[in-house]
């Protein structure tokens, strides 16, 4: 049952970063934000890192620490990224609002 | 584990960054969606908390639910935070633009309020239909601003041409507008003299924001400036005028008005001069039809315009390039403030020439006195140690041994040289003004370097040197001859020093104006280039042989007594340069 409500649950996060791309995709066209393919690519990272980390309780039941170690990996990459992305957004902001 | 725990230590110190900084973007610019952003940033972390505690208690598979859905809250909350934004940039147009809203979409929607403005006072006077005529004939024409549409509330619509094209190029978007714009101006100018809608349009061009205004500049120097003058010439004028001014892109229609769209097709530069050419094609025949006063029109109407457009004209020197007579005052003001900033950035350099000089000054005044101070310092001990030294050599304290006795004369010696070097180092920085003026005297040259010689000779002697002297006797030198000829025997000495055996020094002496000019020459293995001003420094030997502070000293007693001193050297030899107030008695 557990495992199943995990299923459920980890469709639904699937897919609502479509519906939130849909979004993104429509505020590209009105804005100038330069590295919003950045931030795409951080959240992408970071939701892959999070795939790999529900896999395990989803299949067996259970935690792997190998996978639990690798999926931390990729989400500490996709945070690096989100992280530079959103500095260089403070930075350009910062110069604007001077 | 122990990998485990650190990467998910650094995650999560790396979501609080994230976090503090998205705060600091919110903190400088305070909006809806920037909350609904940190909120779900600000999940990250609790999700990282939970982790640690997940992991470290191994919980069972239900808790592992708490991921999935903190996921999901994150996920709405950045819909949430992304619809919020889109709003947000459709709504609002002031500060939202700044930051956010690209430029070809800032510039759509400054046509559009421009275009609106027209509209809503034509569409009374000639109905709705004949407006939308208008804009569909421009949109034959210029198939950019197909995503235009007059709604039913009687404006000009654009939003979905902002959302449909990808990249919108300012150039064919500002030459389709620009026609559309000049089509219901000359439509609104049919009911209305043309006077009153220049002035409407400087109100409403001087509301479009600073960062796309250049569009608006050819706009304006053919709508405000020129229309109004050509609006008033009479039909055969107009006619002439048409004749004369034969520009590519640009044209004049039967009432006066320009049509200056096709320039958008030419670069920036080649607009301007488009219009600068224009205008001087038409002056000379406006001067005829209005005489010299056209001058005083256009500038008044220069003058008249908004000034988002002037502060943008005087950015790139336009005004200079304006025909004589016209913004002849705003000419020399530029002019002056040109001046102006050059004198400025001089001065500047000027500054920073004597501050650089000021810190090497009080740098040099600092090393003096720790010179001075440690001289000082030195000196009162070893009087006392000299005292007992020598009551120990004469035996005054008891026998000594001969081992002893030879021990001491060592001490002796290197006694007597410490105390040399500490006079020497005393004369580096003190050389006090106002006594030198007691002790100065008028003394001849030629004495004072034969007591030199004396005193040095029998050095040359060994190195079997040979010393020429050629000195007028008269020459006189003004100053403390005691510190003078301790200045010239340094000299003497250092060329006896780098000159090699058999080798030949020669000094010379002779009036220079009102100063006595001293040369001493050698043979020897000369000084390099780069350091012939170092020489004079205090402490710098040239092969680490000495202490260094014979030139130094030199230096400073010919300095104190307004002199001057300096070294030349051409591969090999040197020759020193001493020039001390004198004459001939």
């Amino acid at each position: 049952m557990i495992r199943l409500l995990l299923i459920v649950c980890t469709l639904v996060s699937l897919l609502l970063p479509i519906l939130s791309y849909r979004y993104f995709y429509q505020i590209m066209k009105l804005i100038k934000v330069r590295i919003g393919s950045v931030l795409v690519l951080g959240a992408l990272t970071v939701v892959a890192g999070y795939i790999f980390f529900i896999l395990p309780w989803i299949f067996v039941g259970d935690d792997i620490e190998e996978i639990r170690f690798f999926s931390y990996s990729i989400i500490l990459l996709g945070l690096s990224i989100l992280t530079y992305g959103v500095v260089k957004i403070y930075l350009d902001w910062k110069e604007v609002m001077k | 584990m122990t990998g485990v725990i650190i990467i998910l230590t650094i995650n999560l110190l790396l979501s609080f960054f994230i976090f503090s900084i998205a705060f600091k973007v919110y903190r400088m610019y305070r909006r809806t969606y920037l909350i609904w952003f940190l909120i779900a940033l600000s999940i990250v972390p609790v999700i990282f908390i939970y982790s640690f505690i997940e992991f470290s208690l191994n919980l069972p598979i239900y808790a592992s639910l708490f991921y999935p859905i903190g996921i999901i809250i994150i996920e709405i909350l950045v819909i949430i935070a992304q619809k919020s934004l889109i709003s947000s940039v459709r709504t609002e147009e002031g500060e939202e633009y700044k930051i956010l809203l690209r430029e070809d979409v800032a510039l759509i929607r400054a046509f559009k309020k421009l275009s609106n403005y027209i509209i809503g006072k034509i569409s009374s006077l000639i109905g709705i239909e004949n407006v939308k005529r208008v804009l569909e004939g421009s949109i034959e024409k210029y198939p950019i601003i197909a995503g235009c549409y007059i709604g039913i509330d009687e404006r000009l619509k654009t939003k979905p041409m902002e959302e449909d094209i990808d990249e919108i190029q300012e150039e064919k978007l500002s030459e389709a507008f620009s026609y559309f714009i000049t089509k219901l101006i000359e439509l609104y100018a049919t009911f209305v003299p043309y006077e009153k809608i220049a002035e409407e349009l400087r109100i409403e061009i001087g509301k479009i924001d600073r960062r796309i205004i250049k569009w608006f500049i050819p706009f304006s120097f053919f709508k405000l400036v020129m229309e109004p003058i050509l609006r008033e010439c009479r039909t055969e004028e107009l006619r002439e005028i048409r004749i004369v001014t034969d520009i590519e892109g640009v044209s004049i229609t039967k009432k006066g008005g320009i049509e200056f769209h096709p320039i958008f097709g030419y670069r920036e530069k080649q607009r301007e001069e488009k219009f600068l050419s224009f205008l001087e094609r038409t002056r000379h025949i406006l001067e005829r039809f209005f005489g010299e006063s056209v001058y005083d029109k256009i500038t008044e109407n220069f003058r008249k315009l908004p000034n988002n457009v002037k502060e943008e004209m005087y950015r790139y020197d336009f005004i200079k390039k304006l025909p004589k007579g016209i913004l002849e005052e705003e000419k020399i003001t530029l002019m002056s403030r040109e001046r102006l900033i050059e004198e400025l950035a001089e001065r500047k350099k000027k500054l920073e020439e004597a501050y650089r000089r000021l810190t090497e000054a009080k740098f040099d005044k600092m090393k003096s006195t720790f010179i001075d101070i440690i001289a000082h310092e030195l000196k009162t001990p070893l009087t006392a140690i000299k005292t007992y030294t020598d009551l120990l050599r004469k035996e005054k304290l008891g026998k000594l041994n001969k081992i002893q006795r030879e021990k001491l004369e060592k001490m002796a010696k290197n006694i007597e040289r410490l105390t040399k070097l500490i006079d020497d180092m005393l004369q580096i920085p003190s050389v006090d003004i106002k006594e030198l003026e007691l002790r100065k005297e008028k003394f001849y040259v030629k004495e004072a370097i034969q007591s030199i010689i004396t005193e040095t000779e029998e050095m040359a002697r060994e190195k079997k040197q040979k010393i020429n002297i050629n000195i007028e006797d008269s020459l006189t030198i003004e100053g403390d001859r005691k510190l003078i000829e301790k200045a010239l025997k340094n000299i003497i000495l250092n060329a006896i020093k780098y000159t090699h055996e058999k080798g030949i020094i020669s000094i010379e002496a002779k009036k220079d104006g009102s100063f006595a000019h001293l040369i001493i020459k050698d043979n020897g293995k000369g000084i390099p280039p780069s350091e012939l001003e170092k020489i004079f420094e205090p402490f710098y030997t040239r092969d680490g042989g000495g202490v260094g502070l014979g030139l130094a000293i030199a230096k400073n007693v010919v300095e104190s007594h307004g002199g001057k001193i300096w070294a030349e050297s051409k591969g090999k030899g040197s020759t020193f340069h001493v020039l001390l107030k004198g004459g001939i008695i």
